[in-house]
């Protein structure tokens, strides 16, 4: 008996172990062993001033904390029935869309590229090796954070969302200076979704290793197409056939979640199928797969991937095409929004009042479906909260997939290829581009013989 | 003679420092020309913490025993550590869970913990300085990417790294009048003058008992000051510091006391250190 | 049965209360050994963390004395002074420790049996309320 454990599994946003356990001739054991520590937040935010949470929230990960503000404000929003003005809620999505920009390309450049150019020294070799790529995606991504802090007012930790609108209206000078810099980072962004495409499509087998599951999906959509501040929530069926659209407040109807002992990500799936058969995924690929388009340049690299891979797509290496189809549409949406004459509007504040009240608000982070979900009282504090965050109802899925792949990759572990067995899994890791900061409320690949 | 290794880990965090090194762009190169970066979860692929490095940075808390044993691996195998962010220094947000005890904790969010594969949860959140000695501090939730680069650039200079000493009101360009008004503010309630101080008009705003040297950005967009730097030097507690000024002028502040809302914003990121911590440990209903 | 003898700081500013407990001194009046007393200039110069600090190093009750309403000699440290007090109960009590180990009494220099009744009642509570928790 052996086994495999991959501690930690690095490059990735947050911690997590792989453990494998090998018999004679088949694995006996997956877990993916979600390290990461639980925080609590769900119960620390009891007793809170809501209007406090999307502060204390963002705080549940550094890379994503655009969309934790934002599914915040919402959420209290939802719960006093107040509603943001126009031109403050044309401002969160240019917030959102430049935190899709940021985390998208951050994900790419430093975490999947090396995986897809098979460089196997991580963000590093990109360094070294492709130089004028990793600049390149250090110029967008600097676009995409001067647009973060220009608009949510850091780089790290948005804070001008506040219930009933934003802190601080966006002017004309501020749409001026974020014009400036935003073709040359276009550019580099078609840049960037060419060489993943192209890097996919010419090393098709990449997909032939890695094992591949049909899942269901979910992901919010305006009217079928491609949305991520708000709209309904829509699951599909392997086979692409809509299961279900819901208002986002009817959430826990659909969706349950079961606590393991072995992670300290609890599992969501959905309710009437049970765990076992209820996974589902979000993220790029659920969007992918979800939205009728994207509209755009982007709107032809999500051709490019389904004349290429299907109208439905499964695998997980498709999560980087999927992306890179999204991080061309994110920057195309902070143009729109920037061009759109209301945002500029000095109505950015309409002072809601605090209520005794439920509220879900649900935004599309980089990495999937976030919910938020606030009870609260007269004074308006906290009184119960409850969070789904993207990644863990991507973790099943990843858990499955690892144990797909070590089975697949058996014969090389047994007779100790591990390194290159090691690499292998992790990388189907790091396709789903897991957050696990978020994921809480860790591939040491151990071989004991 | 190598360049000096540089370790950086991540505790219990969020990864918002590390985004401080990656958001550094062409800067992360040229430090990356001065050190060699032997070991970082988000950056390298290096399992192993080298047997000897010069510096380390720890972002995160201590939560879990795994977060102990790598804090004490760090000490034990690196000449200067530094506290990285707020967490690492002060506790962070994750500590305002002190306030419950473990058993409440896991109940609600989990039912049962989990323990298989899994470190053991710690009765309560601390800051490493609790367990290792500290050599330095770049403080913040998250750091200043130029205080980052000064403190290793210091230290790379074999320099001790200086910290600005004042307040943040210091820096803030809302006007003071002096007048403090009698009804306190909270968050959701917008200001009648943004351009005036935000403590006057009744908010609890932390600039006070906070070190300077974030640019006041927070008030720059209209939003009262969290506290995430943690308080200057000669403050031992930020929370009880703010505390003492604000009984000066803030009294209809002392009514409607709960413990969660006022942790929330006076000890928002110091909860962890308050010196009575241990008392709260052992899980006193409130 | 052993007696519980509470240790009590009683901070007491210059002006007033100082001179009260003094004068008790002077005139034979008898209050709890186990009060230590600390002066200050004023019990507006009292810090939240100063009271934190003693119960830290052992006091099991900490009583702040300052002038009368309208006597402190420096206009309003008193009221500060009972600002921060009164906050620091309600903190004390969130915490675990309890809202009745701190009070703050008011009294002139004159009323040394004013300070006399205040250590005695004090004591006697905390001497009820047990030694500190804070104490290992």
């Amino acid at each position: 008996m052996k086994e495999l454990v991959l501690q930690p599994v690095t490059r990735i946003e947050g911690h997590a172990r792989v453990y494998i356990r090998v018999g004679e001739d088949a694995v006996e054991d997956v877990q993916v062993n979600v390290v990461e520590s639980p925080r609590f937040f769900e119960r620390l935010l009891v007793g809170k001033p809501a209007e406090e949470a999307p502060r204390l929230t963002a705080r549940i990960c550094g890379v994503c904390h655009v969309s934790h503000h934002l599914a915040s404000v919402k959420t209290v929003e939802a719960a006093w029935e107040a509603t943001p003005t126009t031109p403050a809620r044309l401002a969160r999505e240019l917030l959102l869309a430049s935190g899709h920009v940021t985390s998208h390309c951050l994900h790419f450049s430093l975490l999947s590229l090396p995986d897809l150019l098979r460089l196997k020294k991580g963000a590093v070799s990109l360094l070294e090796e492709r130089p004028k790529l990793a600049k390149d995606a250090f110029k967008l991504h600097e676009y995409g954070l001067r647009t973060t802090r220009e608009i949510g007012g850091r780089d790290v930790h948005s804070i001008t969302a506040v219930p009933g609108g934003m802190s601080i209206a966006v002017d004309g000078s501020k749409v001026d200076r974020l014009r400036q810099g935003w073709e040359e980072a276009y550019a580099v962004t078609v840049n960037l979704a060419d060489v993943a495409f192209e890097a996919l499509e010419a090393q098709p087998n990449i997909l032939l290793e890695a094992p591949s599951t049909p899942t269901y999906y979910m992901a919010l959509h305006r009217n079928g197409d491609h949305a991520l501040y708000d709209g309904a929530l829509r699951v599909i069926a392997p086979d692409g056939t809509v299961k279900h659209d819901f208002d986002v407040a009817q959430y826990s109807h659909l969706i349950a979640e079961e606590t393991l002992e072995h992670s300290y990500v609890r599992y969501p799936y959905l309710t009437e199928l049970g765990p076992a058969n209820g996974r589902y995924r979000v993220g790029p690929l659920a969007r992918a797969n979800i939205a009728e388009g994207f509209g755009g340049k982007a709107e032809d690299y999500l051709r490019r991937l389904r004349r290429r891979f299907g109208r439905i797509v499964h695998h997980p290496m498709l999560y980087h095409l999927a992306r890179a189809a999204e991080l061309v549409k994110a920057m195309e949406s902070v143009r729109a929004l920037l061009d759109d004459p209301r945002l500029v509007g000095d109505d950015i504040w309409a002072e809601a009042k605090p209520r005794k009240g439920r509220g879900v608000g649900v935004i599309e982070a980089p990495r999937g479906s976030l919910i938020h979900d606030y009870e609260t009282d007269y004074d308006g504090l906290i009184t119960r909260a409850n969070l789904i965050v993207a990644t863990c109802q991507n973790v099943p899925s990843i858990e499955a997939g690892v144990r797909d792949y070590a089975s697949k990759l058996l014969p090389q572990i047994l007779v100790g290829a591990q390194e290159d067995a090691s690499w292998r899994i992790e990388t189907l890791v790091r396709a789903y581009d897991p957050c696990l900061s978020c994921a809480t409320h860790f591939v040491k690949i151990e071989f004991a013989s | 003679m190598g360049k000096p290794k540089l370790v950086t880990v991540g505790l219990t965090s969020d990864a918002g420092c590390h985004m401080v090194l990656v958001n550094l762009h062409e800067a992360l190169f040229d430090l990356a020309g001065q050190v060699e970066i032997a070991h970082s979860y988000l950056l390298t692929d290096e399992k192993a913490i080298p047997g000897r490095a010069e510096i380390a940075l720890i972002e995160g808390g201590v939560r879990t025993t795994h977060d102990e044993e790598v804090a004490k691996e760090v000490r034990s195998k690196c000449k200067t550590v530094v506290a990285f962010g707020s967490c690492a220094s002060l506790g962070g947000i994750p500590g305002l869970a002190n306030t419950i005890g473990l058993q409440e904790l896991s109940h609600s969010v989990y039912g049962a913990l989990p323990n298989v594969g899994v470190p053991a949860a710690l009765p309560t959140v601390r800051p490493i300085s609790d367990l290792i000695r500290v050599d330095y501090v770049i403080p913040g939730c998250p750091p200043e990417a130029s205080e980052t680069v000064a403190v290793l650039a210091a230290l790379l200079k074999g320099e001790a790294p200086r910290l600005p000493v004042k307040n943040v009101c210091y820096e803030c360009g809302k006007q003071q009048t002096r007048a403090y008004s009698s009804a306190s503010r909270r968050l959701h309630e917008r200001a009648a003058d943004p351009q005036r101080c935000l403590l006057e008009q009744g908010y609890l705003c932390m600039g006070p008992a906070t070190r300077s040297g974030c640019r006041a950005r927070c008030l720059e967009v209209n939003i009262p000051c969290e506290g995430c730097r943690g308080s200057s030097d000669g403050a031992e507690d930020q929370g009880l510091a703010m505390m003492d000024a604000l009984a000066t002028v803030a009294y209809p502040l002392v009514e409607n006391y709960s413990l969660a809302r006022d942790s929330a914003a006076l000890h928002r990121f110091t909860l962890a250190r308050l010196r009575a911590n241990h008392v709260l440990r052992r899980g006193e209903p409130q | 049965m052993e007696q519980f003898e509470p240790k009590v700081l009683a901070i007491c500013c210059w002006w007033c209360s100082y001179g009260a407990a003094d004068l008790a001194g002077t005139s034979k009046m008898d209050y709890p050994t186990g009060v230590r007393i600390v002066r200050v200039p004023c019990t507006g110069r009292v810090d939240p963390l100063h009271v934190l600090q003693a119960f830290k190093e052992g006091a099991d009750g900490v009583l702040v004395a300052g002038c009368l309403k309208d006597g402190c000699h420096y206009v309003d440290g008193n009221i500060k002074a009972e600002a921060r007090v009164l906050w620091l109960k309600k903190k004390l009590k969130a915490v675990g420790l309890g809202d009745e180990r701190l009070e703050m009494y008011l009294m002139s220099a004159a009323q040394s049996d004013r300070f006399v009744q205040a250590a005695t009642e004090f004591t006697e509570r905390v001497a009820k309320l047990g030694p500190s928790p804070l104490k290992r």
